[in-house]
């Protein structure tokens, strides 16, 4: 048995995604549990792609629109992501403004970047070093959920700090479109089959 | 190759690469010699250290619920916030999509892992399994990412920080039990195989039919 050899390509061999039995893959279902078996996810890349371009779309008014409003007898303050890192480093809140900055602004752009790289090289049939792209893969799907970090800030804060007139903090329209931004990011890591990186791997052997 | 011929193999999660995987022995685990991903892990006495820490879980799950979660005063008010009402509040605010969500994540995605775990090692080492079963550690391998308990902490650190120059806020018994429950969560869930746990299932599932059949 060569050991550079996908078991589906080379043996038509697949594991059943449930109870990970390997068995023939021209089977319909799943020997021992009877689910529906599948050698590689289907419409991975489509899935991969229309989630990836709907978090990208929310990555704009998450961040242009107002994350929180803040009322302070009766004077209203509407604060941005990217506010709220300028103001925490003012007070010298050094390494909070760093943690918001890197979980809200950064790694969802480094994670955008990630999954463009790795659905275009599968569209186009590029860069094919399937090492690379499996460690990229996984630093994707470990860190994109870190993100989330400022949605839980607000909803904790607007549901702690409700004093009336004297102090409430009321959560804005970028905190839905934030999470959701980070849902629809983590979608598309997870619907991304990284077997496919292999697949070509033996082809251009 | 004969569907039993078959039962020492495991296909490479990321690389589909097919490789026999013989009994392993207690705390190692087996590379995948093309991609180096971890293809299984066996645990040291993992069963019953699933039902220790899933069941102490639960317990602690229970005390978070009872006493005061986070408590704040700014010029002489005070207030007191439980678990459930941080969420409760979002609904009476009309965030109901956020309110949603955070009821998901925090309540009843991490209350859901915890029952889920405990029966199946319940199950498991009462022998009384299905097929079924298996679908449950399906469940828990697929949304373990969605647990986003230990996130929440960071955004409650940051919160508390972030207001601390305008209010005075204290976190109370509640809050560290909540925050055992998550330790304890955890620990279950890193000690979860699931290629280990199928495979056990599926050799109990095979002696249960044939002792059936034997009758």
């Amino acid at each position: 048995m060569a050991i550079d050899a996908s078991a589906f390509e080379a043996q038509n061999l697949a594991s059943c995604h449930l109870c990970d039995t390997v068995q023939d893959a021209g089977r319909q279902r799943c020997s021992f549990c009877q689910h529906p078996l599948h050698a590689r996810m289907r419409y991975s890349l489509q899935r991969a792609w229309s989630y990836l371009a709907t978090a990208i779309i929310l990555y704009v008014p998450a961040n242009l629109l107002p994350i929180m409003t803040t009322s302070e007898l009766g004077h209203e303050t509407f604060n941005t992501i990217a506010g709220g890192v300028v103001t925490l480093w003012q007070h010298g809140d050094y390494l909070i403004s760093l943690i918001i900055l890197l979980a809200s602004l950064m790694i969802p752009l480094a994670k955008f970047a990630a999954m463009l790289t790795l659905c275009s090289s599968e569209q186009f049939k590029i860069y094919n070093k399937p090492h690379s792209k499996t460690t990229i893969y996984r630093i994707t799907e470990f860190v994109g959920r870190w993100s989330m970090v400022d949605v839980f800030v607000v909803a904790f804060l607007a549901s702690l700090i409700q004093l009336g007139s004297l102090m409430s903090i009321y959560p804005g329209p970028a905190a839905l479109a934030f999470a959701g931004m980070v849902i629809f990011s983590m979608l598309a890591a997870d619907s991304l089959d990284p077997k496919v990186f292999w697949d070509d791997y033996e082809r251009s052997e | 190759m004969n569907e039993q011929a078959l039962d020492g193999y495991i296909i490479c999660r990321e690389c589909d690469l097919l490789s026999s995987v013989a009994e392993l022995p207690e705390g190692h685990k087996a590379i995948c010699p093309r991609c180096s991903g971890v293809l299984t892990r066996s645990h040291k006495n993992s069963l019953n250290r699933i039902l220790v820490f899933g069941i102490t879980a639960v317990i602690c799950l229970l005390f978070s619920n009872l006493f005061d979660y986070v408590n704040m005063s700014v010029q002489g008010q005070e207030r007191e916030v439980s678990l459930l009402e941080t969420v409760q509040i979002l609904f009476e605010l009309k965030e109901r999509a956020l309110a949603v969500f955070m009821s998901v994540i925090i309540i009843a995605l991490p209350t859901f892992f915890v029952g889920v775990i405990s029966w199946l090692a319940i199950s498991i080492k009462l022998r009384r399994v299905s097929p079924r079963s298996i679908m449950l550690l399906r469940i828990i391998a697929h949304l373990r990412f969605w647990n986003m308990a230990e996130i929440f902490f960071l955004g409650i650190l940051i919160s508390m920080v972030k207001v601390s120059s305008m209010v005075d806020v204290q976190v109370g018994v509640s809050f560290w039990a909540y925050a055992l429950f998550n330790v304890f969560l955890i620990a279950a869930l890193t000690n979860i195989d699931k290629f280990q746990l199928t495979r056990a299932i599926k050799q109990i599932v095979r002696e249960n039919q044939e002792s059936l059949d034997g009758h």
